[in-house]
């Protein structure tokens, strides 16, 4: 296990996402100023020793109003994967271990969900269900579902058809034993990596649908919403979109790294410890 | 478009198995021979079988009434490595027959699992280890381990040494041996080869393509053999292998008339073409299924 | 073969029967009724024979599921309705909205091609150099850069402060119009294509018959050209289906960023103006492509690939 921090992507990607969570956790002590407060006097101000980021066109110091903005992001991130992970894992483990009907009924029922193009599809469901964080949530995760939904159940067919499944049933287990002690550690290294994975692209997609204005409402800080108030300000004062999109960069890259370090160290593991 | 095609595994096999005694099942690879093991064991389902387990009808029950009887009979199955679950640590693996059937305290699971693990001859600090980390045989004597945990009645060993070192499949042999006598067991061994089924094996029977073509005490069969098949398989120039199989299985199995053995049979008469031959006793405790003997 | 492509055009059917359900049903999930909300206006709330007039002008005073069969009907039948919002044909503006993105998508499409496959052989050539960590780091800010940030990235720099090219619209599809959208769409289906190349490559060359052309003593050139990369591009070309998914994706941004009249662009603007039939038809429209095009790569890569079509894939 200690290896893995040789790994250098886990080690950047944890590195980051480690201190983003400490100065999500933190934000009233990291963040200089409040991020709600308006200040018409300081408007547009670009960075300064006093406010770090700039300010906004309302006054409001960038750089809290990114710090806090780290909350959002992560509690998207976290809920919508969480979300998608839970109804996949339950969908999908019906659906591989069980097979029959419910497999076919629920694998249409992907197919149905993965027809629309998912940015399509959580748009729309975002935008006619209404503004607001949780609605935002709620359209990313029916459009995430699916993916996991399909790795569980892959993952099962495979691991279902291995002898010390069949030895476990030999000795008098149960399904439900089955599935718990024996299938599930072992199908745990792809949903890993595809959760780590999620959480990035579930922070992305939320931050493009606020930016579109369907999601977090202002005046909470949203790093998407961010960008969209400073569109009408590119020429004069830049900076106000610079940042946010900086830091939905670096977090969505913090994600992607520690997804592809894990995808790394327990792929070819997982290859050793099943030999032949 | 949507049919599917399959191929009989096994096709109307009738024996016995006496307390105590080690059946040995033998035949070539794809003839069908793990298939009865997990028929036996009700690991594979079918309808149109009936066994009897210690004088209960095991085809008749229901699942849970089932699964209370599995700690009695266990299965060794042909891939050590695979047959360990590979994030459990071999100790876990061994004790979980001891966890499903339960009743027991923590104390008692600890003495019997070294015990066990004493009894294949591996050490304490195997148990610790993953199954990646041993090797095939030490893998094979943990199954063992884990198949005698729930103190069985039966176990079938479905090709325990193929794939292990020589010197290897030698000490496993040895390690069986040993424990059916101490520990009184039932044993049907399945294998291909031949030695092993002599050494290990008190009656025995020869597969092929799904059914029994001659059965009876091992020593008897060997010395007096019967059924070409048998002849050819246990005569010393035979190939081993699938190759020629393949292009049988396909073939042969049009041909629902007449015998199994009939297109490749050298003694074949017209009555073996058209008419199943039926299991003939030639003699106390040895049947052939043939026209001719 | 055609046994195959027959079953795979039957599963489609109960798909598109549920985008059908779920199109149609967009207008529904919205909070409030959609006649009083497009009736509002800065006199005040619409009065209740104006909604009721509205209503049955649009059909909405029948129960759900009679609508959703005449709709459904309708649909088979080409008629899309007409936008809530402009009143006229659904199905003309998705046409050419949809033309519009198709010019995007190709020209991004050659971006990104143009870019990953030289970059992904480099980077499995320089393997485990600076230029590969380069390679890789690239490709993995590509993936995780938003396409609205490096859109204005890319605007402020060139529209803003160099000038050399206009900020937004689509000027008749002209290049100029295009090539910042192009890149900016492009980038993650590169970013994705460069590792792939790179990673198809690197076990081309390790295969045995490479291992074979170098002990004949070919020149290195030869022995990678020739032969590993030919092999390597099979995979990316058979994965350049998938690009398909991000590419449209990525449009729905991308497009409304720099006013290029696209579907995504449309499917944001009727979603502010709760244009409901428009919505009910683009995002049926694009599901039905969607589909379509996966199809026809699922069936072309078995067709390229003949290992797996006897294999049942689910």
């Amino acid at each position: 296990m200690r290896a893995w921090i040789k790994n250098r992507n886990i080690f950047i990607g944890l590195s980051i996402t480690v201190a983003l969570i400490f100065i999500a956790a933190f934000a009233p002590q990291v963040a200089p100023h409040d991020p709600t407060e308006i200040n018409p006097m300081v408007r547009l101000q670009p960075p300064s020793k006093e406010y770090p980021f700039g300010t906004d066109h309302m006054g409001r110091c960038i750089l809290s109003r990114i710090v806090f903005g780290s909350r959002i992001s992560l509690l998207v991130g976290v809920v919508v994967i969480s979300g998608s992970l839970l109804i996949g894992i339950v969908l999908g483990t019906i659906s591989g271990y069980f097979g029959g009907l419910a497999d076919d009924l629920i694998m249409r029922l992907v197919d149905g969900f993965l027809a629309i193009p998912s940015m399509f599809l959580a748009l729309a469901l975002a935008g006619t269900l209404g503004p607001g964080m949780f609605n935002l949530m709620m359209a990313l995760i029916a459009v995430e579902w699916t993916s996991y939904a399909r790795v569980v159940r892959g993952s099962i067919l495979t691991v279902k058809e291995q002898e010390f499944v069949e030895a476990a049933r030999g000795l008098g287990a149960s399904d439900l034993y089955i599935l718990v002690h024996h299938i599930m550690p072992n199908i745990l290294s792809p949903i890993i990596v595809i959760a780590t994975l999620g959480i990035g692209y579930a922070i992305l997609a939320a931050a493009g649908l606020s930016f579109l204005g369907f999601g977090v409402q202002p005046p909470t800080p949203e790093w998407g919403s961010m960008l969209d108030d400073g569109r009408l300000f590119m020429r004069k004062a830049p900076y106000i979109m610079i940042f946010p999109g900086l830091a939905i960069m670096i977090t969505v890259l913090a994600f992607n790294f520690l997804g592809d370090g894990l995808r790394d160290e327990l792929d070819p593991r997982f290859r050793k410890e099943i030999p032949h | 478009m949507l049919k599917k095609r399959y191929i009989k595994a096994v096709d109307c096999m009738s024996f016995r198995i006496d307390r105590g005694e080690t059946f040995g099942l033998v035949g070539e690879s794809g003839c069908g021979k793990t298939t009865a093991g997990k028929l036996i064991l009700r690991l594979i389902v079918l309808t149109s079988v009936r066994i009897v387990f210690d004088g209960i009808d095991i085809t008749r029950i229901k699942t849970r009434e089932m699964r209370r009887l599995r700690p009695r009979m266990q299965m060794i199955f042909q891939n050590p490595d695979a047959s360990l679950d590979p994030r459990m640590k071999i100790e876990k693996s061994i004790v979980e027959p001891l966890r499903l059937k339960g009743g027991l305290r923590r104390v008692e699971i600890e003495e019997k699992v070294m015990d066990l693990i004493d009894a294949v001859g591996l050490n304490p600090e195997h148990a610790r280890r993953y199954p990646y980390q041993m090797s095939g045989g030490q893998n094979q004597q943990a199954v063992l381990a884990r198949a005698l945990a729930s103190n069985p009645d039966f176990i079938v060993a479905d090709e325990p040494t193929s794939g292990l070192d020589l010197s290897v499949q030698a000490q496993i042999l040895t390690l069986m041996k040993e424990l059916k006598r101490d520990l009184e067991l039932t044993t049907m061994f399945i294998t291909h080869d031949l030695e092993v089924v002599r050494q290990m094996s008190d009656r025995m029977a020869v597969m092929y393509k799904g059914k029994i073509v001659e059965m009876g005490e091992t020593e008897d069969i060997f010395s007096h053999l019967r059924h070409p098949y048998a002849k050819l398989l246990i005569a010393p120039d035979l190939q081993g292998g699938c190759g020629h199989h393949e292009a049988d299985i396909n073939g042969g199995n049009n041909n629902s008339r007449g015998c199994v053995f009939y297109p490749r049979c050298q003694l074949a008469e017209d009555v073996c073409s058209k008419r199943e031959p039926e299991m003939m006793e030639v003699k106390r405790d040895h049947q052939v299924l043939c026209h001719i003997f | 073969m055609l046994g195959y492509i027959f079953k795979r055009v039957l599963l489609i059917i109960p798909a598109l029967l549920f985008v059908s359900m779920v199109s149609f049903s967009m207008a529904y999930l919205a909070p409030g009724d959609p006649a009083e909300i497009l009736l509002m206006s800065p006199e005040g709330s619409p009065s209740p024979e104006a909604i009721d007039a509205f209503r049955v002008r649009m059909g909405l005073d029948q129960p759900i599921h009679i609508q959703y069969l005449r709709w459904l009907e309708k649909v088979l039948h080409g008629d899309l309705g007409y936008s809530f919002i402009s009143e006229r044909p659904v199905a003309d503006a998705i046409t050419n909205s949809f033309k519009a993105t198709l010019k995007l998508s190709l020209v991004s499409m050659i971006v990104s091609i143009v870019v990953s496959i030289p970059l992904g052989i480099l980077a499995a050539i320089k393997h485990n150099t600076m230029i590969d960590d380069l390679c890789r780091l690239g490709a993995l800010i590509g993936v995780s850069i938003p396409n609205f940030w490096q859109a204005f990235l890319l605007i402020l720099l060139f529209s803003v402060h160099l000038d050399w090219l206009p900020v937004a619209g689509y000027g008749g599809g002209d290049i100029e119009h295009m090539i910042l959208p192009a890149i900016t769409l492009g980038t993650s289906s590169a970013a994705v294509t460069t590792r792939l190349m790179r990673s198809s490559l690197l076990e081309a060359l390790s295969q045995d018959y490479i291992i074979t052309a170098r002990a004949k003593g070919l020149p290195e050139r030869i022995v990678i050209g020739k032969h590993a990369i030919k092999n390597a591009l099979i995979p990316v070309v058979t994965m350049l289906g998938l690009n398909l998914g991000f590419l449209l994706n990525g449009a729905v941004v991308t497009e409304w960023v720099f006013g290029w009249p696209g579907i995504g662009d449309l499917v944001v603007d009727s979603i502010y103006q709760r244009d409901f039939t428009m919505i009910q038809g683009s995002i049926l429209f694009i599901a039905v492509i969607f589909v379509t095009l996966n199809l026809l790569v699922d069936i072309s890569y078995t067709y390229l690939n003949p290992r797996i079509r006897y294999e049942s894939v689910d």
